[in-house]
């Protein structure tokens, strides 16, 4: 839309996807907006939601979708599952990298601001049982992190890349590992900004 | 009569030729993505196995993707380079591992800004396994081998394995954890001659 419009902002510095969409910023928009109220037909969304690349949806339970909701393209398609009977949720401007995978069987909750990293996988239905997965707002989690039955991440953590989280995360904290434990964050905040 | 497949190997060679500096006997299957203004450079006998996922080569300004000879790239990679990302020669690179030498993200504060690239160099005859992720600052010496679905992030000494989240040495050739014998190397890699 205009240059100033936050979201689409944040999405091409974070992600820098967007790069190739300068030409036609305005074009390519709409054609997100086309492509995500086509694939999220049937459920309850806010305004304006973008799917800049293919999104496969099973909406046979029901999904709600908060507003500014963006699905970025990459080579491998996101999935958004929600079966018979099962509730999933998703907060206002959270984003979803390419090849995400969000499977709901009871209820999957994903709060404000997240940023879901690509080949994620979210899916709270195993052989061994079926759990709700909560996830707050303002939640970062990295490439490739597995989110298991049950898991709860609180308020601004962080998942870092490939972990698998199977319990409780508290907010403001780094979960690091496979079974993911949970750190301070501030310890990774001295790792990230080292000087090169 | 050429198949579908066959067109698109063509288009992503063409794709590749157009934009990045190729050496000779380069071999491109399968869907190729492309992207950014930054420098590519492929070595000679380059395969660049794109038939069942396509692979990414994500390049910032002013960055520089540099992949020796004899490389091998598996399907649906994504190597993503703010600064630089180096393969040595003969090393090979499973399917689905993620190459990054920037986070994209401060961890804590704010969300929207980018912290400081921390080059990824990767050294002579490396294999890592499908699914590995290379995170920034990650430097492998020669002949290491990565598990598969390992995390990276430091420096690995040469002639080591690694596996884990986050990746800790291992014990390689019966020899206990703390890095291998440089006196013994491995085998060469299955079809680096090809």
């Amino acid at each position: 839309m205009r240059f100033g419009h936050r979201i689409h902002r944040e999405a091409r510095f974070v992600y820098d996807r967007m790069r190739s969409d300068r030409g036609a910023p305005l074009a390519t928009q709409a054609l997100a907006r086309l492509r995500a109220l086509a694939a999220f037909r049937g459920c309850v969304v806010g305004e304006r939601i973008y799917a800049y690349g293919p999104v496969r949806v099973v909406a046979e339970g029901s999904i709600i979708l908060g507003s500014r909701v963006f699905f970025l393209g990459g080579m491998i398609p996101t999935e958004v599952k929600c079966f018979a009977g099962a509730t999933l949720t998703i907060g206002d401007e959270s984003g979803f990298n390419y090849g995400a995978s969000i499977e709901a069987h009871k209820r999957v909750s994903i709060g404000h601001h997240c940023m879901i990293a690509s080949m994620v996988t979210i899916c709270d239905s195993t052989a061994d049982g079926t759990a709700p997965i909560v996830i707050g707002d303002n939640v970062w989690i990295a490439h490739g992190a597995t989110i298991q039955p049950g898991a709860v991440i609180g308020n601004g953590s962080v998942v870092s890349a490939g972990s698998v989280v199977a319990g409780e995360i508290p907010p403001q904290s780094l979960a690091l590992g496979n079974p993911a434990r949970a750190m301070k964050l501030d310890v990774m905040r001295a790792r990230v900004s080292r000087p090169p | 009569m050429p198949l579908v497949a066959d067109v698109l190997d063509w288009m992503s060679a063409y794709h590749l030729r157009r934009r990045a500096g190729v050496g000779r006997d380069v071999v491109v299957r399968g869907g190729l993505w492309i992207r950014g203004p930054g420098r590519i450079e492929i070595g000679d006998r380059v395969v660049l196995d794109g038939a069942t996922a396509p692979i990414e080569l994500h390049v910032g300004p002013g960055a520089v993707i540099a992949l020796g000879d004899d490389v091998y790239i598996g399907g649906g990679t994504s190597i993503e380079a703010q600064k630089a990302v180096t393969i040595g020669l003969r090393s090979r690179v499973g399917r689905f591992v993620k190459i990054i030498d920037n986070h994209f993200h401060n961890a804590a504060g704010k969300r929207n800004e980018r912290p400081p690239s921390l080059p990824v160099v990767i050294e002579d005859e490396v294999e890592l396994g499908p699914r590995a992720i290379l995170l920034p600052g990650a430097h492998l010496g020669r002949g290491t081998r990565v598990v598969a679905g390992s995390v990276v992030t430091r420096r690995v000494p040469p002639f080591s394995l690694v596996s884990g989240v986050p990746a800790i040495l291992r014990p390689l050739y019966g020899q206990s954890a703390g890095g291998g014998n440089p006196s013994q190397p491995p085998e060469p890699p299955e079809g680096a001659a090809s």
